[in-house]
């Protein structure tokens, strides 16, 4: 007993920071193991309002399975919120960890898309799409974005979410892995973000 | 009579801390096993309560190895390696053996007071299982300091 107790008078620290250790361990580790593959993650970011993205992710999370080619784990709309007039200050220096970004038709008034987004190249699209009735954002005569609502008459899985009455635009980010690999990043077969792109174009 | 800090030969003693580390790694490698499954067992259901056996596989497996390496091998090795070949002997009366140890080179000991032509302190195990007691003459085995072997006159 007095060997413990001498022995704990020089080393309790030890016997402290054991537990400590494990738990920040452990909880890193089990947190990083749950978090989906981004090969099997779909995130979009919204920057506009008026959107129902909690009843969205709903419905995505129910289809999930179904909507790509893919095994999705994980498909979320995420609401960005910015001060106003800093959208383009935040796009400029956010990084995107996300795989398309929407926004509102009247948010582009204050940003130049060419600037901010890069360009669609509609050959490599269609190929790997084969659909070519989609409403393209045209910026000197180069696609930039994909307006997510095709016809008030055919409102779009989208349209059922969203409240507004301007048009919304998807662009695509750079670094997605999952956009057929156009950009250079990620799998050329995997499209899970324009499956689910597609997804929502389609009618309700 | 004769009595050594070791108790026994150099090499058995070499041999029994060579045991004690066996089973020190063995419990090692049962950590990692131990983790090792419970990781294969992992689904999303019990995730919570696998992180906490997780962590409490570490806490008491880990508690024990700082005990066990702290209390058992450290000391025996660095005895070990105190009690090396009898450099000088010492004969005397014991003149004062402390009561309590002091932290000597890593190793526990008891500082006993010897008269011979002077008084010298020199070092005792406490956990060599020799016990002194002054007015006792003796003959000291001494390396570094530390009392290797002691021979009652």
């Amino acid at each position: 007993m007095k060997k413990l107790t001498e022995h704990l008078q020089y080393n309790w620290w030890k016997y402290l920071a054991l537990p400590l250790a494990s738990i920040l361990l452990w909880s890193l580790l089990f947190s990083a193991w749950d978090r989906p593959d981004s090969e099997k993650t779909v995130v979009m970011d919204y920057f506009g309002s008026d959107m129902d993205a909690e009843g969205l992710n709903e419905m995505l999370s129910e289809n999930a399975s179904s909507i790509s080619h893919i095994a999705l784990e994980q498909i979320l709309l995420n609401p960005v919120t910015y001060p106003d007039g800093q959208l383009y200050q935040l796009l400029q220096t956010r990084p995107i960890t996300s795989d398309l970004l929407i926004l509102q038709e009247s948010q582009l008034e204050s940003l130049s898309a060419e600037n901010c987004f890069p360009e669609i190249p509609a050959d490599a699209l269609e190929a790997a799409v084969g659909r070519k009735d989609l409403d393209y954002f045209i910026v000197d005569g180069k696609i930039y974005g994909i307006y997510l609502d095709v016809s008030a008459a055919e409102p779009s899985r989208f349209s059922a979410f969203y409240k507004g009455t301007e048009r919304c635009i998807a662009f695509f980010s750079p670094y997605s892995e999952n956009l057929y690999g156009l950009y250079g990043t990620g799998d050329t077969a995997n499209g899970a973000a324009m499956d689910v792109l597609l997804y929502l174009l389609e009618e309700a | 009579m004769k009595q050594t800090t070791l108790g026994m030969p150099h090499n058995d003693y070499r041999e029994r801390i060579n045991r004690k580390r066996v089973l020190f790694f063995s419990v090692l490698a049962l950590m990692v096993l131990c983790h090792i499954l419970l990781c294969l067992w992992k689904t999303p259901e019990n995730r919570g309560w696998l992180l906490w056996a997780n962590i409490l596989t570490d806490v008491l497996g880990g508690w024990f190895l700082l005990y066990y390496q702290g209390c058992v091998i450290k000391p025996m090795a660095a005895l070990l390696s105190s009690c090396g070949q009898v450099r000088e002997s010492l004969r005397g009366k014991i003149q004062h053996v402390e009561a309590r140890t002091q932290r000597v080179g890593g190793i526990d000991c008891y500082a006993v007071t010897v008269d011979c032509r002077e008084s010298r302190v020199v070092f005792l195990s406490a956990d060599s299982g020799i016990v002194l007691q002054c007015g006792q003459m003796v003959l000291l085995g001494i390396s570094a300091n530390y009392i290797v072997e002691v021979e009652w006159l």
